[in-house]
């Protein structure tokens, strides 16, 4: 039995791209690729899209795949610009305004297509299908039939909610081969000279408004706290120099525009904006308590907002004014990911082209809200033990395990994210 | 106030004086001893804590030390001193920190900036003052963290191996934690202040165990420490309305490094037990003082056995002495002073009764001898013509009878005339002697006077002497309980005597006035007067100035008037009249009974 071991406190994406499948899939180099749809075609001036399903494709329950379920899930979907409905061994989605960029957005995990199977659980048609869950973990087994062909392990046991020194204890007591690692610990692991796999920056940390108060409302606090903020300090002190302050939503390596946002710290133009605003009441920054990286970082930016005479504390929990927010690059496509990041930073996402100069325009747009403010871009970083091979990640750290295998006999494969 | 009542009121002020100032003494002095025993139980704690202040400051300097001088520390400065990323050491002073079990613990550059801080991790690069000494004891300071300022004792120790020096600064909480570690005797408790800009808040107590409550009465004492220039300040708090739940608060300032005031160690001291002396020596201080003042009035009873019935019972007798009881007579019981006392009145009052018996027997003699007088002067006139009247009828027997019996009738009818005389005045007497009693009616005084004008007015104007005038000044008084015949004997008399005293004529003048009680009857002439000599005996019976008087006139008025119950006195003097002021009593029946009892 295979195991792999997850940390977070929500089900890991990893999970959906191991039992659930999108449509389109983007490859390395940022490319479309099929997947369940082997083939689309859009018409009407991108009015009108179909796209065409892949044939032999069964879900985990043994249910063939087609287009009743997938418009099911996508229908399912609020707040979409499309309408969907069956066609002939494809789905057809029609839209009152262009959709340029509709294969690429299929490619992001929320589209994902599932069904329902007799005892009312989702399904998937991924090569691994969920076994059985206790508690935070959950058992994956790897899915025979699965039409990319079945994967060289038996199974995954991803255990969530794992803090991480007993991540670092289930890798150090053999319990676990494959965990994940906090980026600001990367360099005593490559001091140490572990093995690890790491991603290119890929998850965004961002300071989000959660709450409504009047003084969050007025854009100029919002942008004070932003030029407030030691971004550098962040990265090359919390962080260790892992990854790059962010100055945009997407990181350069896949926007290529990011350089042109400004992100260093001017205090003066903060001070002088605060002094507009006027005095203002205690702001609150929440963190999560068992995250001790994240807990500097909230009080970290209370100290950089102090400076510039706003009240800020951090608190413990959810319910600070503002809060810090990870999001991991839902795509490999800019605009997908950008679309993603903003529809998982609550912010709108319509309209978004795919041209360069459309997507600066809607993240320029979505920064000067300053609704989200981002600090730094951080790699994904794995750490492996020597008898897991063939391991593969994208460039945004996603895991590829259906090629993995496992050097020792009876081994088991366990993964902390 | 009676003798013996006065007697028992200072008997029972005096114990209950003796009681208070002894029970006052008492609790002053228990208080003194108490608040002595309370201030060197005090000054044991402070000093206590001092101790553990130094075992507490020696062993974080000890282990700053240790830190300071470690090859990690030192891999550190020199890394550092070589240019490193201090970056890489961010999450140094968290593990030294752990490792050496120390609460605050930072690393400064040279410059002061943070590389690492334990109790505020994202603090780094922030700057602190640069240590002025990086050797020496620990001292103590207070720390700004993210939940506010901590009173901390710490130690700053240079680490050497390069220069400029790194420093490490280090340090160990005064928490509750540390206030707990203290051994406090019972009935005692300590709490830390953290000073903040010089602004109470009842949020910076550090207290063992359980919230302070009523934190908020603390801060006289506490402001009162921060204002006293580092001395120690005492106090007592109130906690509730009852006494026994206040506490005495000595509070001592805590002065950091750099001489400013960060805090105040306060020890309380429950005031329980005192009260509760006190109230107790109170509560024996009222018992016995309430014994004290049973024990005053049964030592006053028999006092009073001893010492207030014999002056109680001189008292009685003086008072029955003065009522007209002359015999009274007093019991004589030992030999002391109030028996002399009872023994001399005793004499007192046989003397008095003596002296009376005398007075009374001599005045009685004068009086017959009085009497005899007016009697042989009176009864001499008339007899003298009987003799003569006698002799001269003896002597005419040998007349012819035409002579003697003009003689004869002469004689008789001349004895007849004096026996006539002799008649009037031994029926004078007669009625002076059988003075009636009044028979009392309402009478108004005013209508008796001018009746009594009216009918001696011939006699005012007769012919052949000078004329009176008679005047009237009456004014509205009420009628009163009398005999108007016996009054009218009175005013007659006194007008005739009036009118005697003005054989040149004047002015008679009746007078009346309304008095509280009585009423007031004058009557004034303008006539020749008396001597002081003649008014002493003018109501002497049988005394006269009057040629043809009997002396009985004036007396039958002062009878009459004092069988009214009333009262006469005269004023004149020579040449200047005579007034003569009656007071008779509106209410006979009431006058009466108002009378002391007449005794003897």
């Amino acid at each position: 039995m295979q195991t792999v071991v997850m940390s977070g406190d929500s089900t890991p994406e990893a999970l959906d791209g191991l039992a659930f499948e999108t449509l389109v899939t983007i490859d390395d180099s940022g490319h479309l690729q099929p997947a369940l749809a082997t083939s689309w075609t859009s018409s009407n001036n991108g009015l009108r899209w179909e796209f065409e399903l892949r044939h032999g494709v069964t879900f985990h329950d043994g249910t063939p795949l087609n287009p009743s379920p997938v418009v099911e899930t996508l229908s399912k979907i609020s707040n979409q610009p499309w309408r969907v409905r069956p066609g002939n061994n494809s789905v057809i989605f029609e839209s009152d305004s262009a959709l340029p960029n509709l294969p690429a957005m299929l490619s992001l995990p929320q589209f994902a297509i599932s069904a329902m199977s007799s005892t009312g659980e989702a399904v998937g048609t991924g090569p691994f299908q969920i076994d059985r869950r206790n508690g935070p973990s959950f058992t994956l087994k790897a899915n025979d039939d699965y039409w990319g062909g079945r994967p060289f392990i038996d199974a995954l046991e991803l255990l969530t909610s794992r803090a991480p020194r007993d991540q670092q204890n289930d890798f150090s007591f053999d319990r676990a081969d494959v965990i994940g690692l906090a980026p600001e610990q990367l360099r005593r692991a490559q001091q140490d000279r572990l093995r690890l796999g790491v991603s290119r920056p890929a998850e965004t940390l961002f300071v989000v408004i959660s709450s409504a108060k009047a003084e969050l409302r007025d854009v100029r606090v919002r942008q004070a706290i932003s030029l407030a903020i030691d971004r550098e300090a962040i990265h090359s002190v919390i962080f260790q120099h892992q990854g790059e302050t962010a100055s945009g939503l997407l990181p350069n390596w896949l926007s290529g525009y990011e350089f042109l946002f400004e992100s260093s710290q001017d205090l003066t133009r903060a001070r002088q904006l605060r002094m507009e605003v006027g005095q203002t009441p205690a702001i609150s920054i929440g963190y999560d308590p068992g995250d001790p990286t994240e807990r500097v970082i909230a009080e970290r930016i209370a100290l950089n907002a102090h400076d510039i005479g706003l009240n800020m504390q951090a608190v413990a929990g959810n319910s600070g004014d503002l809060r810090i927010r990870s999001v991991t690059l839902p795509s490999l496509d800019p605009a997908a990911a950008l679309s993603g990041s903003l529809d998982r930073l609550g912010l709108p996402s319509a309209s978004i082209m795919s041209t360069t100069e459309s997507l600066y325009a809607s993240e320029r747009a979505a920064l000067q809200t300053y609704e989200a403010i981002p600090l730094v871009h951080l790699p994904r970083v794995t750490m492996l033990k020597d008898r897991v091979r063939d391991w593969s990640a994208s460039p945004a750290g996603e895991w590829q395990l259906d090629r993995v295998w496992l050097a020792a006999r009876n081994a088991r494969v366990e993964v902390h994210p | 106030m009676s003798f013996r009542r006065r007697l028992l009121a200072v008997f029972s002020v005096m114990i209950v004086a003796t009681v208070v100032a002894i029970a006052w003494i008492i609790s002053v002095r228990t208080k003194q001893v108490f608040e002595a025993a309370d201030a060197e139980r005090t000054e044991a704690l402070v000093r206590q804590f001092q101790q553990e202040f130094q075992r507490r400051g020696e062993s974080v300097a000890h282990r700053v030390d240790a830190i300071a001088q470690s090859e990690a520390t030192a891999r550190m400065a020199l890394d550092l001193a070589q240019g490193g990323d201090a970056a890489a050491y961010v999450n140094d002073a968290t593990q030294a920190a752990q490792a050496h079990q120390l609460d605050f613990l930072e690393f400064l550059k040279p410059d002061g900036a943070i590389i690492s801080s334990a109790q505020w991790p994202a603090r780094f690069g922030y700057k602190e003052q640069v240590p002025a000494k990086a050797t020496g004891p620990a001292f103590l300071k207070r720390e700004e963290l993210p939940e506010g300022s901590a009173l901390g004792m710490f130690a700053v120790r240079a680490v050497k191996v390069s220069e400029p020096p790194i420093y490490v600064i280090g340090g160990e909480r005064l928490d509750r934690d540390f206030l707990s570690s203290i051994s406090l005797p019972v009935g005692m408790r300590a709490f830390l202040y953290r000073n903040q800009n010089g602004v109470f808040d009842a949020q910076n107590f550090i207290v063992p165990g359980d919230i302070l409550s009523g934190a908020d009465k603390l801060a006289p004492i506490v402001q009162a420490a921060e204002e006293n220039g580092g001395q120690e300040v005492r106090g007592i708090v109130h906690w509730t309305g009852d006494l026994a739940d206040a506490e005495s608060f000595h509070a001592i300032p805590l002065k950091g490094d750099d001489g400013n005031l960060i805090g105040v160690l306060l020890v309380g001291s429950s005031r329980r037990a005192l009260v509760e002396l006190v109230h107790h020596i109170r509560a024996v201080a009222l018992t016995v003082g309430g014994f004290g003042i049973l024990a005053a009035i049964l030592i006053s009873m028999w006092l009073a056995t001893r010492v207030t019935r014999p002056v109680e019972e001189l008292a009685i007798a003086a008072g029955s002495v003065a009522a007209g009881n002359w015999d009274t007579h007093v019991e004589v019981a030992g030999t002391d002073e109030l028996a002399q006392l009872a023994d001399s009145f005793n004499k007192m009052t046989h003397e008095i009764i003596e002296h009376r018996e005398r007075l009374v027997q001599s005045e009685r003699v004068a009086a017959w001898r009085e009497l005899a007088r007016r009697l042989a002067h009176e009864l001499k006139n008339p007899l003298f013509p009987l003799q003569i009247t006698v002799e001269n009828l003896l002597r005419s027997r040998h007349l012819p009878e035409a002579e003697f019996d003009e003689i004869f009738r002469e004689s008789t009818a001349t004895l007849l005339a004096e026996i006539a005389n002799l008649k009037t005045i031994i029926g004078r007497f007669s009625d002076f002697s059988k003075m009636p009693q009044p028979q009392l009616q309402r009478v108004q005084i005013n209508d008796l006077l001018k009746r009594i004008v009216a009918l001696h007015e011939p006699q005012f104007n007769a012919p052949g002497r000078p004329p009176i005038k008679p005047v009237l000044e009456l004014s509205a008084i009420p009628e009163i309980d009398a005999d108007p015949d016996l009054l009218h004997r009175v005013f007659s008399n006194l007008v005739l005597n009036a009118m005697d005293a003005m054989p040149e004529g004047g002015t008679l003048t009746l007078r009346t006035r309304e008095l509280e009680n009585a009423v007031q009857i004058e009557v004034s002439d303008s006539g020749t007067g008396l001597t002081p000599e003649e008014r002493a005996r003018l109501f002497t019976p049988y005394y006269t100035s009057k040629r043809h008087g009997t002396g009985l006139g004036l007396a039958i008025v002062q009878s009459v008037i004092s069988d009214h119950r009333g009262s006469i006195a005269v004023e004149s003097e020579p040449g200047r009249g005579a007034t003569f002021s009656i007071e008779l009593p509106k209410h006979l029946e009431s006058a009466i009974k108002a009378e002391p009892a007449r005794v003897g």
